[in-house]
């Protein structure tokens, strides 16, 4: 016969299926019911808000729309508050895929959402070009030849029929590089911010953002918005809220759970310790 | 020959490109930096048609044989060239198309990253235990920033969110600077290896 587990011994070894099931009720709750909890701004939301705000009117920015299918969650709130606020001051986007194929998905339902508020017209004042393998070797190349690797637009329509397109021949015409993908900021670095020094801004998600970080403190790039989070505050200071505020509910209350989970163990393991049964919790 | 002519190849990219960085002269920069890098771009692109050319063939090898999980096998090569001969024939903004990727990829994707969410805060409540000192800063620091970078700790207490912000910004940021100045130079020195000729791994085992 199995013994009786004391009560500190049962706050050591809630079951992962108890677990799991309570998450998932903390995340689906606020989704169907959102609380709507208060947002502070990040620097580096704050920043990269400034940054974009700062830019002169008529400006050409490039933004390489990273967004893959399992980071979308986390980039597509943030693509789309920042796109508001940039086709609010009327600023002239260049989009490029240099981390996902996927890319120009995501960027097709932008422009078929967002960018038709703003009557934006495309070729004069957001331009999609294909998508090129490669990585950080593309990104050097694009840096470097821009013309050269996008000799056509992403739906096949020559880059001389397009204004915007026209207009530049490498990364110095372009007043800034922000980019959206689940990676960190380094490559955008080392190939643009490093050699040419045009500003950048990184937006990227949660596992991400310690390495961005890093490059955020040292002031090689601009402005960092991180995860949902980041997300959320950007849509609070463009004035538009989205699903990434809505979401922050989930993540808030699944925070706040696993918080209380680690007092819970710890109380099971000093309350056992002291009886010499300190073990793994199941 | 067999080692000599790749050696030059790669002496000349890799010392092309790197000159690009330093040297303004256009015959450098632009003539023979700039087209190596087109190049490059070039030739990732033949890399992802080659692994999807060995994805085929190690999963049609199975689907063949009826090996392990055969019907996985068949269902990725559906999957690949259904999806690539949809695109091809129709193009990208076919409707059918996007109404694949937004109904299937999208949300099988997010749901396996989503996951790790489950995994994550069970994982925290197996190991977070304030063993030693060391253990004791670190669930601390977990828990300021788990709080901090959320509304409902932010509400229980205002200042948790700067806190979070200063330990991302200062502890977190010089921790990660030196992991990336240790990966840097330890890449600068492979890298001036590989175009000088000493590091041959990339030859395959007759070059080495």
């Amino acid at each position: 016969m199995k013994p009786s587990l004391s009560f500190a011994e049962r706050l050591g070894r809630i079951d992962v299926r108890v677990i799991h099931f309570l998450v998932a009720l903390l995340i689906l709750l606020p989704l169907i019911r959102p609380v709507g909890l208060p947002t502070q701004i990040s620097e580096g939301t704050q920043k990269a808000y400034d940054t974009f705000d700062a830019l002169p009117p008529g400006s050409t920015i490039l933004i390489d729309y990273s967004i893959g299918a399992a980071c979308a969650p986390e980039l597509e709130p943030q693509a789309t508050a920042w796109m508001h606020h940039l086709m609010a001051k009327r600023t002239k986007i260049v989009l490029t895929f240099v981390y996902s194929a996927e890319g120009p998905i995501f960027a097709q339902k932008m422009l078929d959402t967002v960018a038709k508020e703003y009557n934006y017209e495309y070729g004069k004042e957001i331009v999609m070009t294909p998508y090129r393998a490669g990585q950080e070797t593309a990104l050097a190349a694009i840096a470097r030849d821009f013309q050269g690797v996008f000799p056509q637009d992403y739906y096949g329509a020559d880059s001389s029929t397009l204004p915007l397109m026209q207009e530049i021949q490498d990364i110095n015409d372009f007043a800034l590089v922000a980019h959206l993908a689940n990676f960190g900021p380094d490559i955008y670095v080392r190939q643009i911010g490093a050699p040419y020094g045009v500003p950048i801004v990184c937006g990227t998600t949660g596992v991400c953002s310690p390495l961005a970080q890093a490059y955020f403190a040292s002031g090689q790039i601009q402005g960092l918005v991180a995860a949902l989070g980041g997300a959320a505050e950007y849509e609070v200071l463009v004035g538009k809220p989205g699903p990434a505020a809505a979401m922050m509910d989930a993540q808030s209350s699944t925070h706040l759970f696993a918080v209380i989970l680690v007092v819970l163990c710890n109380i099971s393991y000093f309350l056992t310790r002291k009886s010499g049964q300190a073990g793994q919790g199941r | 020959m067999r080692k000599e002519v790749p050696l030059i190849v790669t002496f000349i990219a890799g010392a092309g490109i790197m000159a690009g960085f330093f040297l303004q002269a256009p015959l450098v920069k632009v003539s023979l930096s700039a087209n190596l890098l087109n190049w490059a771009v070039i030739i990732s692109a033949f890399a992802l048609a080659l692994g999807a050319g060995n994805l085929t063939r190690l999963h049609g090898l199975n689907l063949s044989r009826r090996g392990k999980n055969w019907a996985l096998s068949g269902l990725l090569l559906l999957g690949l060239w259904g999806f690539f001969l949809l695109g091809l024939v129709k193009g990208p903004t076919y409707s059918s198309y996007t109404y694949i990727f937004n109904a299937v990829l999208v949300p099988g994707s997010a749901t396996v990253m989503a996951l790790n969410g489950f995994y994550i805060i069970s994982a925290c409540y197996r190991t977070f235990r304030m063993r030693s000192w060391q253990a004791t800063l670190m669930v601390l620091t977990a828990v300021v920033v788990a709080l901090g970078r959320v509304g409902i700790g932010q509400a229980m207490w205002p200042a948790l969110g700067p806190i979070s912000d200063w330990i991302n910004r200062y502890p977190n940021a010089s921790a990660m600077r030196g992991i990336v100045i240790g990966a840097a130079l330890g890449t600068v020195s492979l890298g001036i290896r590989v175009i000088l000729g000493i590091e041959r791994g990339h030859l395959g085992a007759e070059g080495g």
